[in-house]
């Protein structure tokens, strides 16, 4: 694909910071603007403690942010898989507030890592609109849903649902586990007649391999269907579709575990843009606070978009299950808390 | 701009995607550090950043922020009207690199048409619609 004319990847593995210039420029930006926010506060009449803390809030959340944003990048899920429970579980900032700031989180550092990821060949815009658009519709239809039996469903039968969600997640996360290194790099099977009619195969250069690989997309209509679904859960709940895109691309549809993880991030970002401006509009995303999260995931979604290109699937797959681990966790949690009353420490 | 044509030399849909999106996310961020670096100067914020900070970590909901560490109410692209404010220039920021998304997916479509797949060219149309909408306010209620 793009992987072979591209200097910046023909460069192979040198120094990250030194073949992304624009990255060395970003970092000094933020950390003027840290010295000045940290000189401006000095000016105002606010007490030394508060003065301390908005500066340790400020900086704090994009070493946070930093961290989530290579992880979700390598595993292929958006940031507020990690982002949402911290924050709910931790702090006492306004659910809205959470959810405004965990989309932010979730998208931009897929929007950034959009870029270093197709010129790597990692992410294919054939399967990510292929994936993004039942994303979107289901989505938009699960929110409605979930505004309709809102006051139907009643609170029993929402923590159901979370339940039964949370074994599904665990379900896949085991899959990962027992499908072993088959599921890194499912061969090249034979396409699918709906994949081979529209062209949805490809190849990439694995780095981590130094070898091409080749893919082929099987049961495509069946992947348009489970991706509506995913939407649609995922407009439900509020909870995007990062825990389960990776897995039908690659457990279904037999896409790389590589190839998915890059087309999942990209994918995630326009299905989150979706999603965020209803936020924007009503002012739920506050510009001070979110700023340093989005920072965070544009300067790790770069570092984590060049190191996914250079890991083993092996290391995508660990990742990807500890992750799905968390987040069926957290749905478990919160469903026993919804159906029995009590509250489950810490998640 | 050979980095968005393949090696044939004609423009390659993904990259034409991937550096749109990753180059006016990049410009987004820039917008975004010098918006949030004004934003904690005394008298260019719309909010005031102690008691924002203050009002969100005690738990308030989105009009008690509001109420408590600004002047009015947000409505809409609040942000468009309030420019020369920090934290108004740093959410158009972020708003301009979210809003990236669009021009990138209409290259693609239009690549896609050119290079005869009307089945993604039509695919990238309707993300384009249906990303469209909620910026119109469509449907948001």
């Amino acid at each position: 694909m793009s992987q072979k004319n591209n200097p910046s990847i023909a460069q192979g593995r040198r120094n990250l910071f030194a073949r992304i210039p624009e990255l060395n420029v970003l970092l000094v930006a933020i950390l003027a603007s840290y010295i000045g926010i940290a000189w401006a506060l000095l000016q105002t009449s606010t007490s030394d403690s508060i003065q301390i803390e908005i500066i340790a809030i400020v900086c704090g959340s994009f070493m946070v942010s930093l961290l989530i944003a290579i992880v979700s990048v390598i595993g292929g899920v958006g940031g507020a898989v990690i982002f949402t429970p911290i924050m709910l579980g931790f702090t006492n900032v306004d659910t809205l507030v959470v959810r405004a700031t965990g989309l932010i989180v979730a998208m931009f550092s897929g929007l950034v890592s959009s870029g270093p990821l197709m010129r790597s060949g990692l992410a294919d815009i054939k399967l990510v609109m292929f994936g993004a658009l039942p994303i979107i519709v289901g989505a938009m239809f699960g929110a409605h849903a979930a505004i309709e039996l809102a006051g139907t469903m009643g609170e029993q039968g929402d923590a159901l649902l979370r339940l039964l969600l949370g074994i599904v997640i665990l379900g896949v996360a085991f899959l990962f586990v027992a499908g072993g290194k088959q599921s890194e790099c499912p061969g090249n099977p034979e396409p699918g007649k709906f994949a081979r009619t529209i062209g949805l195969h490809g190849w990439y250069w694995d780095v981590a391999l130094n070898k091409d690989v080749q893919y082929n997309v099987r049961r495509g209509r069946y992947g348009v269907v489970v991706l509506l679904i995913i939407g649609f859960i995922g407009g439900f709940f509020g909870l995007g579709g990062g825990w389960a895109v990776v897995p039908v691309f690659n457990l279904m549809m037999s896409v790389p575990l590589k190839m998915a993880a890059g087309c999942s991030g990209v994918l995630l970002a326009i299905g989150n843009a979706a999603a965020v401006w209803p936020y924007i509009m009503v002012g739920a995303v506050i510009p001070i606070f979110a700023v340093p999260w989005m920072l965070g995931q544009v300067v790790g979604g770069i570092i984590g978009a060049h190191l996914l290109a250079n890991v083993r699937a092996e290391v995508v797959r660990n990742v990807l299950v500890v992750l799905l681990s968390l987040t069926s966790l957290k749905l478990l949690a919160r469903g026993v808390e919804g159906m029995f009353g009590f509250n489950v420490p810490l998640l | 701009m050979r980095i968005i044509r393949n090696k044939e030399g004609k423009l390659d849909p993904s990259l034409v995607f991937g550096e749109t999106v990753y180059w006016l996310t990049l410009t987004g961020a820039f917008i975004a550090v010098i918006g949030s670096t004004l934003a904690f100067t005394p008298g260019i914020a719309v909010l005031d950043p102690a008691l924002v900070f203050e009002s969100i970590w005690s738990g308030d909901n989105i009009s008690e922020i509001w109420s408590k560490a600004g002047d009015t109410e947000p409505y809409g692209h609040w942000y468009l009207a309030r420019i020369p404010a920090g934290d108004a220039l740093a959410m158009m920021g972020m708003a301009s690199a979210i809003f990236s998304l669009i021009p990138a997916t209409i290259a693609v479509g239009w690549l896609m048409l050119r290079r005869g797949e009307r089945f993604f060219a039509v695919v990238a149309l309707l993300a384009v619609v249906l990303s469209l909408l909620p910026i119109l306010g469509v449907g948001t209620g």
